[in-house]
Protein backbone atom coordinates (compact mmCIF):
# COMPACT_ATOMS: atom_id res chain seq x y z
CA UNK A 1 0.00 0.00 0.00
CA UNK A 2 1.33 3.45 -0.89
CA UNK A 3 1.56 6.41 1.46
CA UNK A 4 -1.84 7.85 0.58
CA UNK A 5 -3.70 4.63 1.18
CA UNK A 6 -3.90 3.55 -2.46
CA UNK A 7 -2.51 0.12 -3.25
CA UNK A 8 0.66 0.90 -5.19
CA UNK A 9 0.24 -2.06 -7.52
CA UNK A 10 -3.07 -0.58 -8.70
CA UNK A 11 -2.01 3.06 -9.08
CA UNK A 12 -1.22 2.88 -12.81
CA UNK A 13 -3.98 0.39 -13.49
CA UNK A 14 -6.59 2.75 -12.04
CA UNK A 15 -5.67 5.45 -14.57
CA UNK A 16 -5.91 2.99 -17.45
CA UNK A 17 -9.13 1.55 -15.98
CA UNK A 18 -10.61 5.05 -15.92
CA UNK A 19 -9.93 5.38 -19.64
CA UNK A 20 -11.21 1.87 -20.37
CA UNK A 21 -7.79 0.85 -21.62
CA UNK A 22 -7.28 -2.36 -19.63
CA UNK A 23 -7.72 -5.77 -21.19
CA UNK A 24 -10.58 -8.00 -19.94
CA UNK A 25 -8.38 -9.88 -17.45
CA UNK A 26 -6.89 -6.76 -15.90
CA UNK A 27 -10.29 -5.11 -15.79
CA UNK A 28 -11.70 -8.06 -13.85
CA UNK A 29 -8.70 -8.00 -11.50
CA UNK A 30 -9.10 -4.26 -10.76
CA UNK A 31 -12.85 -4.53 -10.26
CA UNK A 32 -12.43 -7.47 -7.94
CA UNK A 33 -9.85 -5.53 -5.93
CA UNK A 34 -11.96 -2.39 -5.74
CA UNK A 35 -14.89 -4.35 -4.40
CA UNK A 36 -12.92 -4.81 -1.21
CA UNK A 37 -10.71 -1.68 -1.19
CA UNK A 38 -12.32 1.63 -0.27
CA UNK A 39 -9.07 3.59 -0.83
CA UNK A 40 -8.81 2.48 -4.44
CA UNK A 41 -12.48 3.26 -5.04
CA UNK A 42 -11.89 6.76 -3.68
CA UNK A 43 -8.77 7.08 -5.78
CA UNK A 44 -10.67 6.14 -8.92
CA UNK A 45 -13.40 8.68 -8.10
CA UNK A 46 -10.72 11.33 -7.50
CA UNK A 47 -9.04 10.57 -10.86
CA UNK A 48 -12.37 10.90 -12.65
CA UNK A 49 -13.20 14.13 -10.85
CA UNK A 50 -9.85 15.81 -11.60
CA UNK A 51 -9.84 14.79 -15.24
CA UNK A 52 -13.39 16.05 -15.69
CA UNK A 53 -12.08 19.54 -14.92
CA UNK A 54 -9.26 19.53 -17.48
CA UNK A 55 -9.99 22.52 -19.72
CA UNK A 56 -10.85 21.96 -23.33
CA UNK A 57 -10.44 24.50 -26.11
CA UNK A 58 -13.28 25.31 -28.49
CA UNK A 59 -12.19 27.63 -31.29
CA UNK A 60 -14.77 30.18 -32.39
CA UNK A 61 -16.56 29.46 -35.64
CA UNK A 62 -15.02 32.50 -37.33
CA UNK A 63 -11.53 31.40 -36.24
CA UNK A 64 -12.01 28.04 -37.90
CA UNK A 65 -13.51 29.66 -41.00
CA UNK A 66 -10.58 32.07 -41.28
CA UNK A 67 -8.09 29.24 -40.85
CA UNK A 68 -9.86 27.14 -43.52
CA UNK A 69 -9.75 30.13 -45.87
CA UNK A 70 -6.01 30.59 -45.27
CA UNK A 71 -5.30 26.92 -45.91
CA UNK A 72 -7.29 26.85 -49.13
CA UNK A 73 -5.62 30.09 -50.22
CA UNK A 74 -2.27 28.33 -49.87
CA UNK A 75 -3.19 25.22 -51.81
CA UNK A 76 -5.35 26.58 -54.64
CA UNK A 77 -3.17 27.21 -57.70
CA UNK A 78 -5.74 29.64 -59.12
CA UNK A 79 -5.27 31.82 -56.08
CA UNK A 80 -1.53 31.83 -56.67
CA UNK A 81 -2.03 32.97 -60.25
CA UNK A 82 -4.35 35.67 -59.01
CA UNK A 83 -1.70 36.75 -56.52
CA UNK A 84 1.02 36.75 -59.16
CA UNK A 85 -1.18 38.94 -61.35
CA UNK A 86 -1.19 41.45 -58.54
CA UNK A 87 2.59 41.85 -58.72
CA UNK A 88 2.58 44.18 -61.76
CA UNK A 89 -0.14 46.17 -60.01
CA UNK A 90 2.14 46.54 -56.98
CA UNK A 91 4.95 47.74 -59.24
CA UNK A 92 2.60 50.23 -60.93
CA UNK A 93 1.47 51.49 -57.53
CA UNK A 94 5.10 51.92 -56.44
CA UNK A 95 5.86 53.86 -59.63
CA UNK A 96 2.85 56.11 -58.98
CA UNK A 97 4.11 56.83 -55.45
CA UNK A 98 7.56 57.72 -56.83
CA UNK A 99 5.93 60.08 -59.37
CA UNK A 100 3.92 61.82 -56.63
CA UNK A 101 7.02 62.21 -54.46
CA UNK A 102 8.92 63.69 -57.41
CA UNK A 103 6.14 66.13 -58.20
CA UNK A 104 6.07 67.33 -54.58
CA UNK A 105 9.80 67.76 -54.33
CA UNK A 106 10.35 68.94 -57.93
CA UNK A 107 10.93 72.69 -57.01
CA UNK A 108 13.80 71.61 -54.80
CA UNK A 109 15.16 69.35 -57.46
CA UNK A 110 14.80 72.07 -60.14
CA UNK A 111 16.55 74.56 -57.85
CA UNK A 112 19.42 72.15 -57.62
CA UNK A 113 19.79 72.11 -61.41
CA UNK A 114 22.04 74.82 -63.03
CA UNK A 115 20.11 77.78 -64.47
CA UNK A 116 20.47 78.98 -68.05
CA UNK A 117 22.68 81.98 -67.02
CA UNK A 118 24.86 79.69 -64.96
CA UNK A 119 25.17 77.41 -67.93
CA UNK A 120 26.10 80.32 -70.21
CA UNK A 121 28.70 81.55 -67.73
CA UNK A 122 30.15 78.14 -67.43
CA UNK A 123 30.37 77.98 -71.20
CA UNK A 124 32.17 81.37 -71.33
CA UNK A 125 34.57 80.23 -68.62
CA UNK A 126 35.32 77.18 -70.62
CA UNK A 127 36.02 79.27 -73.73
CA UNK A 128 38.44 81.41 -71.72
CA UNK A 129 40.26 78.35 -70.63
CA UNK A 130 40.35 77.09 -74.17
CA UNK A 131 41.63 80.48 -75.41
CA UNK A 132 44.13 80.52 -72.62
CA UNK A 133 45.46 77.26 -73.86
CA UNK A 134 45.62 78.70 -77.38
CA UNK A 135 47.42 81.80 -76.07
CA UNK A 136 49.89 79.57 -74.29
CA UNK A 137 50.42 77.64 -77.53
CA UNK A 138 50.88 80.89 -79.47
CA UNK A 139 53.54 82.06 -76.97
CA UNK A 140 55.44 78.83 -77.45
CA UNK A 141 55.22 79.20 -81.23
CA UNK A 142 56.44 82.79 -80.98
CA UNK A 143 59.41 81.70 -78.87
CA UNK A 144 60.17 78.96 -81.36
CA UNK A 145 59.90 81.46 -84.26
CA UNK A 146 62.30 83.84 -82.50
CA UNK A 147 64.76 81.04 -81.94
CA UNK A 148 64.33 80.04 -85.53
CA UNK A 149 64.97 83.56 -86.89
CA UNK A 150 67.89 83.89 -84.51
CA UNK A 151 69.33 80.73 -86.00
CA UNK A 152 68.76 82.02 -89.51
CA UNK A 153 70.55 85.25 -88.62
CA UNK A 154 73.55 83.28 -87.50
CA UNK B 1 -22.14 21.67 -54.53
CA UNK B 2 -20.28 18.51 -53.61
CA UNK B 3 -21.78 15.19 -54.60
CA UNK B 4 -23.08 13.20 -51.63
CA UNK B 5 -20.52 10.44 -52.26
CA UNK B 6 -17.88 12.93 -51.13
CA UNK B 7 -19.11 12.52 -47.58
CA UNK B 8 -17.10 9.37 -47.38
CA UNK B 9 -13.59 10.18 -46.18
CA UNK B 10 -11.79 7.76 -48.46
CA UNK B 11 -13.53 9.22 -51.48
CA UNK B 12 -12.74 12.72 -50.29
CA UNK B 13 -9.07 11.83 -49.95
CA UNK B 14 -9.08 10.16 -53.36
CA UNK B 15 -10.75 13.17 -54.94
CA UNK B 16 -8.37 15.60 -53.21
CA UNK B 17 -5.43 13.52 -54.39
CA UNK B 18 -6.60 13.90 -57.97
CA UNK B 19 -6.73 17.68 -57.59
CA UNK B 20 -10.29 18.27 -56.36
CA UNK B 21 -9.88 21.30 -54.10
CA UNK B 22 -13.47 21.21 -52.94
CA UNK B 23 -12.97 17.70 -51.61
CA UNK B 24 -9.86 18.80 -49.76
CA UNK B 25 -11.71 21.81 -48.37
CA UNK B 26 -14.35 19.49 -46.88
CA UNK B 27 -11.59 17.59 -45.08
CA UNK B 28 -10.04 20.85 -43.87
CA UNK B 29 -13.41 22.11 -42.61
CA UNK B 30 -14.11 18.78 -40.93
CA UNK B 31 -10.89 18.68 -38.94
CA UNK B 32 -10.09 22.37 -38.46
CA UNK B 33 -11.81 22.92 -35.06
CA UNK B 34 -10.23 19.80 -33.50
CA UNK B 35 -6.85 20.64 -35.00
CA UNK B 36 -6.91 24.20 -33.68
CA UNK B 37 -8.02 23.01 -30.24
CA UNK B 38 -5.32 20.35 -30.01
CA UNK B 39 -2.47 22.52 -31.30
CA UNK B 40 -3.53 25.50 -29.19
CA UNK B 41 -3.27 23.39 -26.06
CA UNK B 42 -0.01 21.88 -27.21
CA UNK B 43 1.81 25.14 -27.96
CA UNK B 44 -0.08 27.45 -25.62
CA UNK B 45 -0.98 30.30 -27.95
CA UNK B 46 -3.52 30.89 -30.67
CA UNK B 47 -1.30 32.60 -33.26
CA UNK B 48 1.35 29.90 -33.35
CA UNK B 49 -1.40 27.29 -33.34
CA UNK B 50 -3.01 28.76 -36.44
CA UNK B 51 0.33 28.85 -38.27
CA UNK B 52 1.10 25.25 -37.32
CA UNK B 53 -2.35 23.98 -38.33
CA UNK B 54 -2.12 25.81 -41.66
CA UNK B 55 1.34 24.41 -42.23
CA UNK B 56 0.02 20.95 -41.33
CA UNK B 57 -2.82 21.07 -43.84
CA UNK B 58 -0.55 22.37 -46.59
CA UNK B 59 1.93 19.56 -45.84
CA UNK B 60 -0.94 17.05 -45.86
CA UNK B 61 -2.18 18.36 -49.21
CA UNK B 62 1.27 18.10 -50.77
CA UNK B 63 1.81 14.69 -49.20
CA UNK B 64 -1.52 13.15 -50.21
CA UNK B 65 0.28 11.08 -52.83
CA UNK B 66 2.19 9.35 -50.02
CA UNK B 67 -0.96 8.68 -47.99
CA UNK B 68 -1.62 4.99 -48.46
CA UNK B 69 -4.93 4.89 -46.63
CA UNK B 70 -3.74 2.32 -44.10
CA UNK B 71 -4.92 4.58 -41.31
CA UNK B 72 -7.67 7.17 -41.35
CA UNK B 73 -6.93 10.58 -42.82
CA UNK B 74 -7.47 11.99 -39.32
CA UNK B 75 -4.81 9.71 -37.76
CA UNK B 76 -2.38 10.46 -40.57
CA UNK B 77 -3.03 14.19 -40.39
CA UNK B 78 -2.75 14.34 -36.60
CA UNK B 79 0.61 12.60 -36.87
CA UNK B 80 1.76 15.48 -39.07
CA UNK B 81 0.32 18.00 -36.60
CA UNK B 82 1.88 16.29 -33.58
CA UNK B 83 5.30 16.28 -35.22
CA UNK B 84 4.96 19.96 -36.10
CA UNK B 85 3.97 20.76 -32.49
CA UNK B 86 6.92 18.81 -31.08
CA UNK B 87 9.28 20.56 -33.52
CA UNK B 88 7.85 23.93 -32.57
CA UNK B 89 8.24 23.24 -28.85
CA UNK B 90 11.78 21.93 -29.34
CA UNK B 91 12.74 25.08 -31.28
CA UNK B 92 11.22 27.28 -28.57
CA UNK B 93 13.01 25.28 -25.92
CA UNK B 94 16.32 25.60 -27.79
CA UNK B 95 15.94 29.38 -28.20
CA UNK B 96 15.00 29.82 -24.54
CA UNK B 97 18.01 27.76 -23.52
CA UNK B 98 20.20 29.80 -25.86
CA UNK B 99 19.07 33.04 -24.22
CA UNK B 100 19.04 31.58 -20.69
CA UNK B 101 15.28 31.80 -20.18
CA UNK B 102 13.80 29.14 -17.91
CA UNK B 103 11.54 26.83 -19.87
CA UNK B 104 9.68 23.64 -19.08
CA UNK B 105 7.52 23.44 -22.18
CA UNK B 106 9.41 20.72 -24.01
CA UNK B 107 11.69 18.90 -21.67
CA UNK B 108 12.87 15.48 -22.65
CA UNK B 109 10.22 13.03 -21.62
CA UNK B 110 12.44 11.04 -19.29
CA UNK B 111 13.40 14.19 -17.47
CA UNK B 112 11.07 14.78 -14.51
CA UNK B 113 9.05 18.00 -14.66
CA UNK B 114 8.50 20.37 -11.76
CA UNK B 115 5.28 18.60 -10.89
CA UNK B 116 6.96 15.22 -10.84
CA UNK B 117 9.96 16.56 -8.92
CA UNK B 118 7.72 17.96 -6.18
CA UNK B 119 7.82 15.79 -3.07
CA UNK B 120 4.73 13.80 -2.19
CA UNK B 121 3.36 15.91 0.58
CA UNK B 122 0.72 14.91 3.02
CA UNK B 123 -2.46 16.58 1.71
CA UNK B 124 -3.20 17.65 5.26
CA UNK B 125 -0.09 19.85 5.33
CA UNK B 126 -1.11 21.79 2.23
CA UNK B 127 -3.39 24.84 2.22
CA UNK B 128 -7.01 24.00 1.92
CA UNK B 129 -8.23 25.59 -1.30
CA UNK B 130 -11.79 25.24 -2.42
CA UNK B 131 -11.79 26.08 -6.06
CA UNK B 132 -14.64 26.87 -8.34
CA UNK B 133 -14.67 25.16 -11.72
CA UNK B 134 -13.05 28.20 -13.33
CA UNK B 135 -10.13 28.36 -10.90
CA UNK B 136 -9.71 24.62 -11.00
CA UNK B 137 -9.63 24.70 -14.80
CA UNK B 138 -7.01 27.48 -14.71
CA UNK B 139 -4.87 25.56 -12.21
CA UNK B 140 -5.10 22.42 -14.35
CA UNK B 141 -4.29 24.41 -17.48
CA UNK B 142 -1.15 25.73 -15.83
CA UNK B 143 -0.18 22.23 -14.76
CA UNK B 144 -0.89 20.93 -18.27
CA UNK B 145 1.41 23.57 -19.77
CA UNK B 146 4.30 22.41 -17.63
CA UNK B 147 4.05 18.78 -18.79
CA UNK B 148 6.83 17.52 -21.07
CA UNK B 149 5.80 17.79 -24.74
CA UNK B 150 5.33 14.07 -25.44
CA UNK B 151 3.34 13.52 -22.22
CA UNK B 152 1.16 16.49 -23.05
CA UNK B 153 0.56 15.21 -26.55
CA UNK B 154 -0.42 11.74 -25.35
CA UNK B 155 -2.63 13.15 -22.60
CA UNK B 156 -4.49 15.55 -24.92
CA UNK B 157 -5.02 12.90 -27.58
CA UNK B 158 -6.39 10.50 -24.97
CA UNK B 159 -8.27 12.78 -22.60
CA UNK B 160 -9.54 15.50 -24.94
CA UNK B 161 -9.61 13.76 -28.32
CA UNK B 162 -10.76 10.43 -26.89
CA UNK B 163 -8.42 8.34 -29.04
CA UNK B 164 -7.52 4.78 -28.17
CA UNK B 165 -4.02 4.00 -26.94
CA UNK B 166 -3.39 1.89 -30.01
CA UNK B 167 -4.35 4.86 -32.24
CA UNK B 168 -2.10 7.25 -30.31
CA UNK B 169 0.77 4.78 -30.60
CA UNK B 170 0.29 4.65 -34.37
CA UNK B 171 -0.09 8.40 -34.58
CA UNK B 172 3.03 9.22 -32.58
CA UNK B 173 4.93 6.16 -33.81
CA UNK B 174 5.77 4.93 -30.33
CA UNK B 175 4.90 1.67 -28.59
CA UNK B 176 1.60 1.15 -26.77
CA UNK B 177 3.61 0.63 -23.58
CA UNK B 178 5.24 4.03 -24.03
CA UNK B 179 1.82 5.64 -24.58
CA UNK B 180 0.49 4.07 -21.38
CA UNK B 181 3.56 5.20 -19.47
CA UNK B 182 3.25 8.80 -20.74
CA UNK B 183 -0.46 8.83 -19.96
CA UNK B 184 -0.07 7.56 -16.40
CA UNK B 185 2.77 9.99 -15.72
CA UNK B 186 0.78 12.91 -17.12
CA UNK B 187 -2.31 12.08 -15.03
CA UNK B 188 -0.16 11.58 -11.92
CA UNK B 189 1.56 14.94 -12.47
CA UNK B 190 -1.76 16.75 -12.99
CA UNK B 191 -3.27 15.20 -9.89
CA UNK B 192 -0.17 16.05 -7.88
CA UNK B 193 -0.64 19.69 -8.85
CA UNK B 194 -4.18 19.51 -7.50
CA UNK B 195 -3.17 18.08 -4.12
CA UNK B 196 -4.65 20.15 -1.34
CA UNK B 197 -7.46 21.40 -3.55
CA UNK B 198 -10.93 20.10 -3.01
CA UNK B 199 -12.07 18.84 -6.36
CA UNK B 200 -15.83 18.65 -6.34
Amino acid sequence: MSHNGVCSEYEDALVLYHYGELGPEDTARVESHMASCASCREELASIASTLAHVPTVHPMEWESAKAVHNVMDSVRPSKRIWTSRLVPAYIAAAAAVVAVVLSVYSPTLVAMLPTQTETALAQADWEVVENYEVVKDLDVIEVLDNLDSFGDGQ
Amino acid sequence: MMPSSHNDEKELVEAARSGDHEAFEILVRRYMPRSLAYVRQMVGNAEDAEDIVQDGFVKAYRGLENFKGESSFYTWFFRILSNLCLDHLRKGHFLKKLFFFPDDSSREDDEPGPLERAPDEDPGSLPDFRLGNKELGAALEKALKSLPARQKSVFLLKNNEGLKIIEIAAMLQISEGAVKSHLVRAVTALRKSMKGYHVA
